[in-house]
């Protein structure tokens, strides 16, 4: 009860709390402006974190992806643009009740399961990260390799790209890695004699290439005058319109909140894949699935309070194992690491306050979405029209010292810069950039583990399954890769009897 | 815009062998059951494998579509390939300008360039430009102390 005490008092003090309501308007703006992803808000808000002390800095996060994953459902709604691809799973829906002049009910009934699926996943957070992080007290080497291989298996094989490109993403963000100086040896690997190699690509510029400059490169490709807002009915009452499709769809927000929490769990399956199972769960169990497409309020709630629900959910292996749930959790580790702080069970010991902190942010955020949220709505029609020209020049500038801002240096300008180029060609090659980033904060943890496994087990691969819960992951981990395998094969065999 | 797997499968086939080839100059083991060259071989012999079934991919592509590249909507029009380059252009424009002439006027004229070539008038763009830039220069060396490169305008706000 003392650490929930100074842990909220860590929060409850004017400067913490002036950031939190900065950041869910911030949140609220870049999600409401269509192309602008919560990871990308949450990648231009890493400069800023430097400045702060480490509870302020997870909090502005939390609360920037917490809105911005709401307010992407306004643009799908107004414009059939998802604001963030988390929003993609329903946007027809909710651009379909558009048109039946059912604005306020859409984003109404969006607005309440976001904050009801995010309190759902933050007690999901807060009630089995503890639990897990007793168990993984215990851990070895050989148990985090098994793992890290694990949540880099799962990135691959959620992710909706064909398994070569998602396995070769992967694959790039792994080499990025090893670029620097060696663990076992002192070695400098890949430098190519330049000192600004030696010690390794820094994430958050590697983070802010591939999603904000590549993003914008994409941007810049298609047509960037502004687009308009058309025959939109006049702004009604909000909470006449949530009351009665909350009460009759009450299974349905919980059940989206809790599918939410677990697949935000699973390593490089965020938000956005969250939403469409949820959704396809929700039409699979509709007493009127026939609706689903026809702008149905059902579907809204299925798709918003998972998505909202997974953010928190993300949180769970990032904390526990220091392993990312999804790119947001990517970048606040990032962020963990450059105020000395490691992930992992120790924090659990050794910075409870911390820990209780994040717990309470998020169930703070999601009690003043509510508030932001229903404003944003009010103002969406002016937010959703500002013109990208307008943004993207100053977006680009803020990329450029927020990656300087890191370490003060030029050099990592430079590595944004060139990932970014990477970014864009391979998004546009349909490689996700997902499985690469897991890859880039992950590398380090896989080798590290492996080395030391090695080191302990002599050379002997058999080691490897030694312990219990290592040969249990390490199990796990084969299957998830023969997994698709055993699927073609029987396929195949079905094919042909 | 796409290439056909085949291409993209080759073109990290290629870059896992040269991963390969200078992996294998790293000092050996020594007493140690693995050394430096052994995670960067690894990752670049499961790349060659996966470069290799992107490549199968690719083939089978090909011979049901006989082409090479698909375009999309843009990719035949000059001025949208000029407004992309213009996205890396900017940054290394700013990365050589910014120790000449200072944040300030640097910063200005890369977002005044890409307003301009997101087909905003020439009034908006220079005031977008001059305010990003000056708000972001307060902001950045004042409140975070973020050193950035201080040229003649810099100069006035000492």
């Amino acid at each position: 009860m003392d650490i929930l005490l100074s842990a909220a008092g860590l929060i409850f003090e004017p400067n913490t709390l002036l950031i939190i309501v900065a950041a869910a308007f911030f949140g609220v703006f870049i999600g409401s402006v269509p192309g602008l992803t919560a990871t990308m808000a949450t990648a231009l808000l890493v400069p800023l974190t430097f400045v702060m002390e480490p509870v302020p800095a997870i909090a502005a996060i939390v609360v920037t992806a917490t809105t911005a994953i709401f307010a992407g459902d306004i643009p799908g709604c107004l414009l059939r643009i998802p604001g963030t691809p988390a929003s993609a799973a329903y946007v027809d829906e909710a651009y379909r009740m558009r048109h039946k002049g059912e604005v306020e009910a859409a984003l109404g009934a969006s607005l309440s399961c976001s904050v009801i699926g995010g309190i759902i996943g933050a007690a999901v957070l807060a009630l089995t990260a503890p639990w897990l992080a007793a168990f993984a007290l215990n851990f070895s080497s050989f148990e985090y390799f098994w793992l890290s291989v694990l949540g880099l298996s799962c990135a691959v094989v959620v992710s909706r790209a064909p398994l070569p490109k998602a396995f070769l993403s992967l694959l790039l963000g792994l080499f990025l890695t090893t670029i620097g100086i060696d663990l076992v040896r002192g070695f400098p690997r890949f430098t190519f004699g330049q000192p600004d190699l030696t010690g390794g690509i820094n994430i958050i510029p590697a983070l802010i290439g591939m999603f904000a400059i590549s993003e914008i490169m994409r941007k810049a490709a298609g047509d960037v005058q502004g687009s308009a807002l058309m025959g939109i009915a006049a702004p009604r009452p909000l909470l006449p319109a949530i009351w009665p499709t909350l009460r009759r769809y009450r299974v349905n927000v919980v059940r989206g909140g809790m599918i939410g929490g677990l697949i935000g769990a699973l390593p490089g399956a965020g938000a956005d894949i969250a939403a469409w199972i949820s959704f396809a769960v929700g039409r699979r169990f509709s007493r009127e699935p026939e609706k689903y497409g026809s702008g149905h309020v059902e579907g809204i709630v299925d798709g918003a309070s998972a998505n909202n629900s997974s953010v928190a959910g993300a949180y769970i292996p990032a904390m526990v194992f220091g392993i990312p749930g999804d790119t947001i959790t990517a970048i606040v580790i990032g962020v963990l690491m450059i105020k000395g702080l490691t992930p992992g069970p120790m924090i659990f010991l050794q910075q409870t306050e911390l820990v209780y902190a994040i717990f309470i942010v998020f169930f703070l955020a999601n009690i003043l979405l509510f508030g932001v949220g229903a404003l944003a709505i009010r103002l969406s029609r002016f937010v959703v029209t500002v013109p990208p020209g307008n943004l993207y020049p100053v977006i680009l500038l803020f990329c450029i010292v927020g990656a300087y801002a890191v370490n003060n240096s030029v050099f990592d300008v430079y590595v944004m810069l060139a990932l970014g180029v990477i970014g864009f060609l391979m998004e546009e090659n349909d490689f996700p950039i997902a499985p690469c980033i897991l890859g880039l904060v992950l590398g380090g943890i896989v080798e590290q583990n492996l080395v030391a496994s090695m080191i302990r087990a002599q050379g002997d691969l058999l080691y490897f399954f030694h312990r219990p819960i290592a040969a249990v992951l390490g199990v796990l981990a084969i299957l998830v890769w023969t997994a698709p395998l055993l699927l073609w094969a029987w396929r195949c065999r079905r094919v042909q009897a | 815009m796409r290439f056909n797997d085949a291409i993209t499968g080759a073109a990290f086939t290629c870059f896992a062998v040269l991963v390969l080839l200078y992996a294998q100059t790293f000092p050996p083991p020594g007493h140690q059951p693995i050394g430096p060259a052994f995670f960067p071989s690894l990752i670049a012999v499961l790349m060659m494998l996966a470069g290799g079934a992107l490549m199968v991919r690719g083939v089978r592509e090909y011979l049901a579509d006989r082409s090479l590249f698909r375009g999309e909507p843009w990719t035949g029009s000059a001025a949208a390939w000029l407004r992309i380059l213009m996205v890396p252009a900017a940054v290394l424009a700013y990365l050589l300008l910014a120790p000449q002439i200072g944040f300030m006027a640097a910063a200005a004229l890369v977002v005044i360039a890409l307003a301009l070539q997101f087909g905003r008038r020439f009034l908006v763009a220079l005031t977008l430009g001059v305010a990003s830039a000056s708000v972001i220069y307060l902001v950045f060396t004042r409140l975070f102390l973020v050193p950035l490169p201080v040229g003649p305008l810099e100069a006035l706000f000492r």
